[in-house]
């Protein structure tokens, strides 16, 4: 169970990095397509609490 | 098949797959609204604000000190004009702009108008009505000849009962209980009335020379009658910034630029030093007629010299004298001035029409109105930027204003108006809330990393609290229509 979970959590972490980096991509080619929504440091904050909790549950 | 297919995929590989899918959906979401493929869209911001997680399209009024910041979040314009921007993902060909709004102003503030920047260089604004006030009292006052949608029609007395009578007259040029003509008794606002104009006492080949620099964009009107013409231009370029230069002229002829000449200024050569260049302009024969000359020119660029075949030229609302000489004559057919100066040097003294007014604060306009008939203006000191809604010369001879009065900023009731032409809805009012919308043309309008500029004015709104007037904005939407993505690939 606790290595699913950690499986889970390490996916979860995945897509938040891939998320980020497509994101971040996205408003280098054209500025505001996502800032305009979205404000990005929230997804940051959602990526740096997912890897913590990774690196805790490891 | 999928279903037997993906029950032998491991639990991971449809985790990874619902999440990629989930991403993909994200990055679909944000394409579609980028691309905006439907090619219609509505933006809209309100007060207080919703709390929102990006920045939004809509930006912030400025500059701060326009507006009261007691109550920071329902914003009050205190003081005329503000601007914001509304950010685009991409072009659009036209935006319907809706504001609603709480406003306290009193008779010395009738109007409320937004525009749109057509063009950074020169400034200027595609201004559309949102409020007359005086148009709202002469509708219930005088008889209603049209009140459509798009046309309203008044007249100060039952002299007509149709529309179609009225317009043929005022084609014709004969309106009744009207003997100076449409140009004398007719106003209009939004409307673009062309009425013809001519001066028969015109003399032709008679040359003038103005050798009074003027800074920065101005328009002319220029009158030539089937002669060869010519009409010279010298620029002085100041060199006080680094931004380029272009100077671009041209000359209209109705709706149509039938002349245009234009000098290209590289920013990188800029050496700090003053330089001189020139435009020229030759023609065999022109029509009778007004001709508008329009210069596009930055303020870091001076017209030195204008030199002209024909005497009739007059600059339109605005003109901008410079040359530190000072003891300027110069003639209005307008019965109103607003004069502001950045320059300390040139406060003081200003005779308009026979009355003297004191010029005693740098970045404020002042609005003068004529004591007289004739509307002479006697500057001791230039470097000052004079405006009205009619024309400026440096004779009386040179003064021509093809132009139909117009009911905005400068309008003076009792000016023998007998007609007014209007495009204008009333705002529609609930709960002491008003709404109301301007349809912008956006093709040509100035579009910079994005964002268009907009602009509210509340001409004669100069105070410094909300205890003098206000105008209190409550929600903003602007409705933006453009090609479609299928327009787009296949025009």
């Amino acid at each position: 169970m606790a290595k699913n979970l950690a499986l889970i959590l390490q996916e979860i972490f995945y897509f938040f990095s891939l998320a980020l980096v497509i994101m971040i991509i996205m408003e280098i080619i054209s500025p505001r397509i996502i800032l305009v929504y979205f404000n990005l440091n929230y997804l940051f904050i959602f990526w740096f609490v997912s890897g913590f909790v990774l690196l805790i549950k490891r | 098949m999928l279903k037997s297919f993906l029950a032998k995929w491991p639990s991971l590989y449809k985790l990874r797959l619902f999440l990629g899918l989930i991403l993909l959906a994200i990055i679909l979401v944000f394409l579609y609204f980028k691309i905006v493929p439907l090619g219609h869209i509505t933006y809209s911001r309100s007060w207080p604000a919703n709390w929102h997680s990006g920045q939004g399209f809509i930006g912030d009024f400025k500059p701060d000190n326009r507006l009261d910041v007691s109550q920071p979040l329902s914003p009050k314009i205190i003081t005329d004009p503000v601007y914001f921007s509304v950010f685009t993902p991409r072009t659009f060909d036209s935006a319907v702009v809706t504001i609603k709004y709480r406003d306290r102003l009193n008779s010395t503030t009738p109007l409320i108008e937004l525009g749109v920047l057509k063009d950074q260089l020169t400034g200027s604004y595609d201004l559309q009505p949102l409020q007359n006030n005086l148009l709202d009292h002469w509708r219930f006052n005088w008889p209603r000849l049209e009140d459509s949608e798009s046309l309203l029609i008044l007249q100060a007395s039952k002299s007509y009962t149709s529309v179609s009578g009225f317009l043929s007259d005022l084609q014709a040029g004969f309106l009744k209980n009207c003997s100076g003509g449409p140009l004398a008794c007719v106003a209009v606002y939004n409307y673009p009335l062309k009425l013809s104009y001519s001066l028969p006492d015109y003399v032709p080949l008679r040359p003038l020379v103005i050798n009074q620099p003027l800074r920065g964009a101005h328009q002319f009107y220029l009158y030539l009658k089937n002669e060869p013409w010519r009409l010279n231009f010298n620029f002085l370029y100041l060199r006080q910034d680094s931004k380029s230069d272009p100077v671009t002229v041209n000359i209209w002829s109705g709706d149509k630029i039938i002349m245009t000449q234009t000098i290209s200024d590289n920013s990188e050569l800029n050496t700090g030093k003053t330089e001189i260049k020139s435009l020229n302009f030759r023609g065999q024969t022109q029509p009778a007629g007004v001709y508008k000359i329009e210069v596009k020119i930055s303020n870091d660029v001076v017209i030195k010299k204008i030199e002209s075949s024909s005497d009739k030229l007059s600059v339109i609302h605005k003109i901008w004298p410079v040359s530190g000489s000072g003891d300027l004559t110069l003639f209005t057919d307008a019965k109103q001035l607003r004069v502001q100066t950045s320059n300390p040097v040139s406060l003081g003294k200003i005779i308009f029409g026979g009355r003297t007014f004191d010029l005693n604060k740098t970045y404020q306009p002042f609005n003068y109105i004529s004591g007289g008939l004739n509307s002479i203006i006697n500057l001791k000191k230039d470097d000052l930027v004079l405006e009205n809604n009619g024309v400026f010369a440096f004779a009386a001879d040179n003064l021509l204003n093809p132009g139909v009065k117009s009911i905005d900023r400068y309008f003076l009731p009792g000016d023998n108006i007998k007609y007014i032409i209007a495009s204008y809805s009333q705002p529609l009012e609930n709960d002491g809330l008003k709404t109301a919308s301007a349809k912008f043309n956006l093709i040509g309008a100035d579009r910079v990393d994005g964002r268009y500029t907009f602009l509210i004015s509340i001409p004669g709104l100069t105070g410094k609290t909300a205890a003098a007037g206000y105008l209190e904005i409550k929600e903003i939407t602007i409705n933006l229509k453009g090609k479609t993505l299928w327009q787009k690939i296949w025009p």
